[in-house]
This record gives C-alpha cells, structure tokens and sequence, in this order.
C-alpha cells in the first residue's frame, strides 16, 4: 500500500515532513510503504521533540480502529461468534461494538483528515473460534501498548483526557480477552508501552492489511451473451 | 461488626470544620490529613509526617479533571446478520474442490481474473476444518453446471466484502428486484432470455461492473453475473449472462435476449446506485 | 497469525517503563508549547486549537511541575489503599483459588505502584494512612466487592487527573491507568458483571474519589 492511498488530501504526508524533513516524505511518496503496514514509516519521536503532530496519532489510532472494527464486525457477519457460547459471544460482539463506537468518533472528529478504510484480509483468523480468540487477545493487548505509548506524545489537555478514557476501556478489553481465552488477565505491573514503528511491525507481520484492493470495474465492452 | 459506623463518627475537630469549607479542600483533607501510618508489613513509607499546610496546599490546588476533546457515541450491537453475504477475491488460480479435502475431486480451476480483465470473485457460503486443522471455504463459483459449489483452501483467496443486498429475478413475471438487509428496495421491468437461448436458473452473483463504452445494446453499463449460458458455450468470453441497459427499451418486458437480463437505461443506472459488486442473483 | 502472537506471551514480567527514575525533570515543557501543527479547519476546532496551559512553578528548586506533584501525592494514597487491603487480605488468608491469585498478584501489582509513585515524589510523598479494613476481607464475596469497588475508583481517578499532569507524569501514570483498569474488568467478570460497561469510560472528580474512599470506612 503506498502512502497515497492512505494519504487523501496530503495530511499524512505534511505531518511526516514536519517531523522528519522534506526529503523523508519525498523518500515515502515514492517508496511502497510495503504490503500490510498501516503507517510504516512514522516512527514516534522523543518527548521533547520539537513538533508532534496529534492529527497524525490519531488518524493511526483511526487505522488501528479500522482493523480492529472490521475483525470483529466480519467475525460475527460470517458466523463465527453466533456459534460460540452465550458468554463469549457477549464479550466478542461489545468488543465489536465498542471498536465500532470508536471508530465513529475519530472519523468525525477527523472529518476530512480521516486516513481511508484500509483493506482487509484477515486469512480464516474470523472464521474460526480458536484462531479468533487468540487474535483477539494480541489485539486487545497491541491496542494498549499503542494507547500507552503514544500519550506522552499528546500535547492538547482535552485529547489526553479522551485517550485516558480510551486506554483504560482497551484494557479492559485485554484483560477480559484474556479471561475469556483462559489466561491471566494482568501481566506485569506496568503496561509496556510501543512505538508507533514497533506496533506497526507487529501488524505487517500478520499480513492482515491487504496491499491491493480488488478490481472489480473496468471500462471495457462487455462480452456477455446479451 | 459495630466498630465501622463508629470509625466515621470519630472525626476529629479540625476536619470537621474543614468539612464546613465545603468542596474539595474539605473531602481532600481528611483522606491527606491522616495520622502517619503505624508500622506494618507493607512497604514502609516515608518517614516525615504530613502537616496540615501541606495538606490544604494539596487540597485546594487539585484540579477539576479537563474536559474530554470526544466521546464515542452510544455503541450499538449489528443487527442480526442473517441478511449479508461475504466475497472474496481470487489471489492465485485454484483448484476448487467437491468436498473440503485435498484427495476430492477437482470440479474446476478458478482463474484470478474474468474475462473482461477484473479480479475474479467468489461467494463465501461457508467454511470447514480439514483433517489436519487447514481451513478450506465454501464458495460460489463461475463454472458449469450452473448453481454449482465448491471448497478452495483459505489461503487462494483474499480478505473478504459484506454485502448486505440481494438481486432477485423473476423469468414468470419477468421483474428484478433488489433488496436490502431483507427491505426491497427496487423493482424493474426487464428482458430475458428468449426460450431457445434461456436465461439460467439458480444461485449466482454479480462480478464486475463494466463502464464507459461504446455498446448501445448493453446500455450505459453492465454487470458481469457468475451465470454461464448452458446452450452458448462457445460463446467468445465464455457465455456469461450479464445484466445491463439496452437500445431497444420497447422489448421490454418480455422474453428477448440470448440469456442476459435487461433493464431499461435508466432503471440499470438506479440499480447502479444500489447495488454493490459481490450481490448474490437468485434466479427463478 | 503466529508472527502476532509470537508478541504476546501472556505474563512475561516486563522491564517496566522507562524514564522515571529521579526528580530532576527539566524535559517536563509547558503544555501550551507543542501544539498540533498540521491540524486543519475540522480537526482544530475539536481539538481545541489553543491549547490549554499547565502551571509550572518557577521557584527556584521545584524540581518537577508543583501540581504534577499535588496530583501524584493524591494518587500514591489511592494506590497505598489498594496496596494495604490486597496485603491485608492475603494475610488474613480466608481466600482461595482465583481470588486469592487475584490478591496475591494485583497486591504485587499495587506494591510496585507505590514503590513507582514513592520513588518519584521522593521527600514530596505524603505518609501512608492508617487503614481499617473490617470485615472487608472476611470472605471471598466482601473482599471482591470490596476489591471491585477500589478498582473501579482508582481508574476514575486516574482518568480525571491524567490529562492534569505533563507528559513525563504521564509516561508512568498512563502505563499504571492501563493495569488499574485491567484489574477492574478482572474482578468485574469474576463478579459477572460487565467487564467493560462504556466504550469510554469517566473521570471522577478528586471530590468525588475521596467521598468514594471516605463511604468504605476505611479510613481511621
């Protein structure tokens, strides 16, 4: 997926060179930014970096909540969580609920700063009770040390108190996910946070986000029988 | 058992009047101005005992909490999801099986592209674990016979689309109606096929969408189905039945194609509006 | 799939978080320094394009922002409360199965809290309360309505003061917020109740926290 597709009116990009320098988003712009990241190339800087661009953290968290909406939503659209027992089916359709809800508010909060929905390929991980489980759990857990990570870097009081909000309700997810899954709910005292580049690795490696979106028009003649 | 409601009434003097202030500065006072702690197993705390000008600084001086910059709306659960179907693309050419095993039957060899040069798509209509736990699809496809079936291995094909409509034609009373999550939403005249070139029977679904030609017979645009002609197998592209506009609007309706559907122009650009690629066709 | 979880092996005891270590903080800026640079006509507006400031004194000395000091002040106590109950209970030694692993691990989980919170107020950190805890941790069924009820209170409280705080406060406070709320979904659904009730959940007020401390009788 190039920067582009993700990059409608250039917003994105205008972030990546205020922090990083003219001639790093000319280096994207031409670079595939390589099938399944969502923003490869945004590296977190440090705390005391000069310019942190907050529409840019939260159209990632925009990207993360498309992934995390669309997994849930297709896990129940194609059956999975109807065939699950009544308790996990609860805990995985407020899941999709909530991802749903978030998704909504930063979409307008955003407007037409919005990243574009990505593609999606979830490869039989929504199809099958186990594999979504377990999927779920990393997710849940991802998401935190996304949340963890990146508020630091937010500088406007009122969005600091929304991604708190925020954080605490992933968590719950995570921990939840992890009872449900049968595992310990809490790991260490502190949630470990991620950059930015480590959480975006971490999604490139599942292969989740598709690098092409399906051709289905064409200005063509048509050959039917007719 | 008696000695908690006492514990609250032993309020010493000077949080009481602390109390009257009101507000923060008093609740703040008597959780900070606090007798320092007895020694105990815990972790022991630091030694210097508060005193009450700390306490009122910290008191007073605690802020409101701010204001969020949003809050997500009211999360809503899906409807019941009886009224979507799900396609995927065709990442590599497959064999498409009779039963979720490698050993069955190969009923065809599903290529990544239609012959008007667009992703091949299928119709996901279930799924099955084979014996050595690989996930195989049940899926639609465009092959003869028609209404056929048949199992792909997980990994042949790509993420999947949720549709939510459904195109249903009818060859007696010769209408297409579209409907959404099980609401019609729109009904035409249409044309179909005359008896000697027969529009197919059965399950199928929409393509592609091909625009921006220069066909007056097939209207302003068409829709590429999965249903294959039975009696024009040699038709150049395979025989597919389509769905699209027409330069002879007076024929309709009635039985006068070689097997597609056709709508007048402006009903096929109304239908264009509503009705996504992947829309499973049921035709009876 | 597999190179997603490889990431996340339940358990693994981290490395904590980094950055907090002494009260020498030059690097904690005004808030109204950095504010959103690309952010267009929509976004601004929600955002709330002049962003507001946090005090920070200047007398000579105050070796991180006074009311970052206040705030953790306020939440060491909370975590102190938490802490004593959990090691309560365990010595009381009346819980079993998961409840008492609930105890044994969040109580390790809230000691580390204060040690994180104590360490980084240093001389600033104001005394342990005294704490009398009832019949609070006489049975399973008080002591994890009780724990719920500490849980559930503690991530108010954090949420309300979170966004007071600069961001150095913030790198350790948001990492303890994480845990404090993934205890409250855990003894929540042992409780069967819902371990997630919001899709965002709210701040309470300190006045608010503190009348919710002062209902448990805790306090001497």
């Amino acid at each position: 997926m190039r920067l582009e597709e993700l990059d409608c009116d250039g917003a994105l990009t205008d972030a990546i060179t205020e922090m990083h320098g003219d001639s790093r988003a000319e280096f994207l712009r031409k670079t595939a930014i390589g099938s399944g990241a969502l923003l490869g190339a945004l590296a977190a800087p440090p705390l005391a970096a000069a310019k942190v661009d907050e529409v840019a953290i939260l159209n990632y968290g925009l990207g993360f909540e498309y992934l995390q909406s669309t997994f849930y939503t297709e896990a129940e659209r194609v059956g999975t969580i109807a065939r699950m027992g009544k308790r996990k089916a609860a805990w995985a359709r407020t899941l999709g609920a909530h991802e749903r809800a978030h998704v909504a508010i930063l979409e307008k909060v955003l407007g037409a700063d919005a990243v574009r929905k990505p593609s999606f390929n979830f490869g039989g991980v929504t199809e099958t009770e186990g594999g979504f489980t377990q999927t779920a759990v990393a997710m849940e857990d991802l998401t935190v040390a996304l949340l963890t990570g990146q508020l630091p870097r937010v500088r406007t009081p009122a969005l600091v108190a929304a991604f708190f909000s925020l954080l605490t309700v992933e968590a719950r997810h995570a921990a939840w996910a992890r009872r449900i899954a049968g595992v310990r709910p809490v790991g260490p005292a502190l949630d470990e946070p991620k950059t930015l580049g480590q959480v975006d690795r971490v999604i490139r490696s599942t292969r989740f986000i598709s690098s092409l979106l399906p051709r289905t028009r064409a200005r063509r003649s048509p050959r039917f029988t007719g | 058992m008696t000695a908690r409601p006492q514990r609250r009434r032993a309020i010493s003097g000077a949080i009481v009047i602390a109390l009257a202030a009101g507000g923060i500065a008093a609740t703040s006072a008597i959780l900070l101005a606090s007798e320092p702690s007895a020694p105990s197993s815990a972790p022991a705390s630091p030694a210097r005992a508060a005193t009450p000008g700390d306490a009122e600084i910290d008191a007073l001086a605690l802020p409101e909490p701010v204001e969020p910059a949003f809050t997500p709306p009211q999360p809503r659960l899906l409807r019941a999801p009886t009224m979507v179907s799900a396609w995927a693309p065709v990442r590599s050419a497959i064999a498409a099986h009779s039963r979720p095993a490698d050993g069955s039957p190969v009923i065809a060899t599903i290529p990544t592209e239609t012959p008007e040069e667009t992703d091949n798509i299928v119709l996901v209509l279930g799924r099955k674990r084979d014996a050595a736990g690989r996930l195989w699809v049940k899926v639609r496809i465009p092959a003869l016979p028609d209404n056929i079936s048949a199992w792909v291995e997980r990994p042949a094909l790509g993420g999947y689309t949720i549709v939510d409509t459904r195109l249903e034609v009818d060859l007696e009373r010769l209408t297409v109606t579209l409907y959404r999550t099980g609401r019609r939403i729109f009904e035409a005249p249409a044309g179909v096929g005359r008896p000697s070139w027969p529009t197919p029977r059965g399950h199928f679904y929409i393509r592609n969408k091909l625009t921006d030609f220069a066909s007056p017979a097939y209207g302003p645009l068409a829709f590429g189905t999965s249903a294959r002609s039975s009696v024009l197998t040699d038709w150049p592209g395979g025989g597919f039945i389509g769905i699209h506009g027409t330069n002879e609007p007076q024929l309709l309706p009635g039985r006068v194609s070689h097997g597609c559907i056709r709508l007048r122009n402006r009903d096929i650009l109304r239908l264009a509006e509503l009705m996504p690629v992947g829309t499973p066709v049921t035709i009876t | 799939m597999a190179a997603l979880l490889r990431h996340f092996r339940p358990n693994v005891v981290g490395d904590g978080v980094t950055g907090i270590s002494d009260d020498e903080d030059e690097s904690a800026m005004p808030r109204g320094r950095f504010v959103g640079n690309t952010v267009l006509a929509g976004a601004a507006v929600l955002l709330g394009g002049a962003a507001g400031v946090v005090t920070v004194e200047s007398a000579a000395g105050a070796l991180f922002p006074r009311q970052d000091r206040r705030i953790l002040r306020f939440l060491l106590q909370l975590e102190y409360l938490q802490a004593e109950f959990y090691s309560a209970a365990s010595a009381r030694g009346r819980l079993r199965g998961e409840l008492r692993e609930f105890a044994e691990v969040v109580g390790a989980h809230e000691r580390e809290h204060v040690a994180l919170l104590e360490k980084r107020l240093g001389k600033s950190a104001l005394p342990k309360p005294t704490f009398d805890f009832g019949d609070a941790t006489d049975n399973a069924s008080r002591f994890a309505r009780t724990a719920r009820r500490l849980e559930e209170t503690g991530v108010a409280a954090y949420i309300g003061q979170g966004a007071n705080l600069t961001p150095r406060s913030i790198v350790s406070v948001s990492a303890i917020t994480a845990v404090e709320a993934r205890h409250a979904a855990w003894i929540a659904d042992f409780l069967g109740h819902r371990p997630a009730p919001l899709a965002a959940d709210k701040a309470r007020t300190t006045k608010q926290v503190l009348a919710a401390i002062r209902r448990t009788g805790f306090l001497r």
